[in-house]
């Protein structure tokens, strides 16, 4: 439980914020960078000391300029993940890890050494000192120490953003792990839309030091016309191993996509991406698409580059597809009609 | 001390070396940290022109003629001088010409020789991991102990080998402040001075080789360790 007002002011720059997070999942802060996302999350950590307002998380006040009350960052119980992991050079893995404990002399916390080491597939590393590790490992190692200072708020800054494409696609499948089994509020900032759609389940939108949208991350991508990607949540029925094909519930319909490995839980997301959906008037029949969804037009988003974008709403989910104005007049569709949505077995993760 | 007339003066400059470093760590750490990271801080452009200054002065003494350093100090600790009075005010005893008077007159020759690789290490260090440690429950003191204190080591040696081995050195300030009193100011560099005056060849010989080695032996230990420690 999150509870915060406050602001910030910086030279030019003003960062106002006032939301709860009730606790259940993980609340997303997503804006271009300059927006003040990490300015915010350094003044809920107690590290930027020109921050006023209130705090308060978990039932204890943090922040309350009315009642004099500003805790140093240290009494404040948070885990923050840093964009640049700053790990402690100076101390091998393990030691980074049990840093918290030590200095807090924790003697149980809500995450024990070996779930964390589980979890994050640590084992292996503990040994090792900082710069011996690839990006992904010491964002690994980031996030299991935040974990085992016991804390009552999980802050993620971006943790993926220095990293490139592959070492990405490795620690991404352990925030989805985390983010399957939270037992602990998370803020998970990003400029990257693909890490909302995946992580997160509400998100705040910001601009400028405000935020300017608020709502279920799902719908509220859905909404923004300058986004291409759209979630669909689904529950796993069967995975043939010998196709590689996984048949997924989403909505009322039963989707085949392509999965390599036998997906690690029974309820995941499945990234789409709109220039990946085909639309028809009708079924067709010979074609290599193995899915063909009924769906309707909500929204036709007209664009200046030829292109177009159109919000689909079928049978409890919901897909954008890009297809060029040209397609757009020769079918003639307009919002309301009813289209097969084409979607590619394989569908490409990440961004 | 009979068995070696360079006995005393040895002993006397390394008691010295060592008082002199240990005050300085007390006095130039603090200073040194505000001097890299106290300002960013406190934005406020007068911060930033004291921080200036008190960088020149702290500078200074590795620029000034040990003679004029040496002759100030002299002024400031005589009888007559503010600091001089204070002293026999205090204590009823003059602080020129007395081994207190040299451990403060050294602290301030060798000032820049402990504070300078200090500030460059907290510099280097940046306030990172010290936000890093704060977020993870460490107070001040525990982030002191557990992060900036094993990640500036080397700095920490270089400062209190250099402090030292500078202290060792020095004559021109030992020469004006302290004079040539036995087991009171009269250290090795003064003693080397006096025998050669008298033209006890062999004694210099046997004082300034013993300095020599002990001096290049401790910089092979500092550059060792640097070597190794720039390692992690």
């Amino acid at each position: 439980m999150l509870v915060c007002d406050i602001s910030l002011k910086r030279d030019e720059f003003e960062l106002k914020m006032a939301f709860e997070h009730n606790g259940a999942g993980v609340v997303g802060l997503f804006g271009p960078s300059g927006c003040g996302k990490t300015s915010f999350l350094r003044a809920l950590a107690g590290l930027e000391p020109a921050t006023k307002g209130r705090i308060v998380v978990a039932g204890q006040t943090w922040q309350d300029d009315r009642a004099g009350i500003n805790l140093p960052p240290w009494k404040r119980r948070l885990g923050l993940v840093f964009q640049e992991h700053r790990l402690f050079p100076h101390l091998n893995v393990k030691n980074n890890l049990l840093f918290a404990s030590k200095v807090r002399r924790l003697s149980k916390a809500q995450y024990s050494w070996p779930e964390v080491l589980e979890l994050l597939d640590l084992q292996t590393l503990l040994e090792r000192k900082p710069g011996q590790l690839s990006g992904g490992e010491s964002g690994r190692v980031a996030i299991g120490r935040a974990l085992l200072s016991d804390p009552d708020i999980l802050l993620f800054d971006e943790p993926l953003s220095g990293l490139d494409a592959p070492r990405r696609a490795a620690i991404l499948p352990y925030l989805e792990r985390l983010h399957e089994q939270t037992r602990i509020p998370m803020l998970y900032i990003s400029h990257q839309m693909s890490e909302m759609l995946r992580l997160t389940d509400r998100m705040l939108m910001l601009s400028a030091g405000n935020i300017t949208a608020d709502g279920v991350t799902l719908e509220l991508a859905y909404q923004l016309d300058t986004n291409l990607l759209s979630i669909l949540e689904v529950e796993l029925l069967h995975w043939d191993q010998q196709s590689c094909i996984a048949s997924v519930q989403s909505g009322a319909d039963v989707l085949r996509i392509w999965s390599p490995q036998r997906p690690t839980s029974k309820h995941f997301r499945v990234l789409v991406d709109a220039r990946q959906v085909v639309l028809a008037t009708q079924l067709l029949e010979h074609s290599s698409l193995l899915n063909q969804l009924a769906c309707k037009v909500e929204k036709v988003i007209p664009g200046d580059d030829g292109l177009c974008l159109l919000n689909l709403v079928g049978q409890g989910w919901k897909l954008k597809s890009q297809i060029s104005l040209l397609s757009l007049q020769n079918f003639g569709l307009i919002v309301g009609d009813k289209v097969y949505a084409g979607v590619k077995a394989v569908i490409l993760k990440g961004n | 001390m009979d068995w070696f007339p360079g006995a005393g003066p040895l002993l006397l400059t390394a008691k010295l070396a060592a008082i002199t470093v240990i005050g300085l760590l007390i006095v130039g750490t603090p200073l040194a940290w505000w001097l890299a990271l106290g300002v960013q801080q406190n934005k406020s452009r007068w911060h930033g022109y004291v921080r200036v200054v008190v960088e020149a002065l702290v500078a200074l003494p590795l620029v000034l003629p040990p003679t004029v350093l040496g002759f100030y100090l002299l002024m400031a600790m005589g009888a007559n001088g503010t600091l001089g009075q204070w002293w026999i005010g205090l204590t009823g005893e003059p602080l020129a010409f007395s081994f207190t008077g040299l451990v403060i007159a050294s602290m301030i020759y060798s000032l820049p020789f402990v504070v300078q690789p200090l500030s460059n290490a907290f510099q280097s260090m940046g306030r990172d991991w010290m936000e890093a440690a704060w977020s993870l429950g460490a107070n001040r003191w525990q982030t002191w102990l557990r992060v900036v204190v094993p990640h500036c080591r080397a700095g920490f040696l270089t400062a209190t080998v250099l402090g030292f081995a500078h202290t060792l050195g020095e004559f021109g300030v030992v020469l004006m402040v302290g004079g040539n009193i036995p087991d009171e100011t009269r250290v090795v560099s003064i003693a080397v001075y006096d025998l050669v005056e008298s033209m006890s060849y062999g004694a210099a010989h046997k004082l300034s080789l013993i300095l020599l080695g002990f001096s290049f032996l401790i910089l092979i230990l500092v550059y060792g360790f640097n070597r190794r420690w720039s390692r992690l």
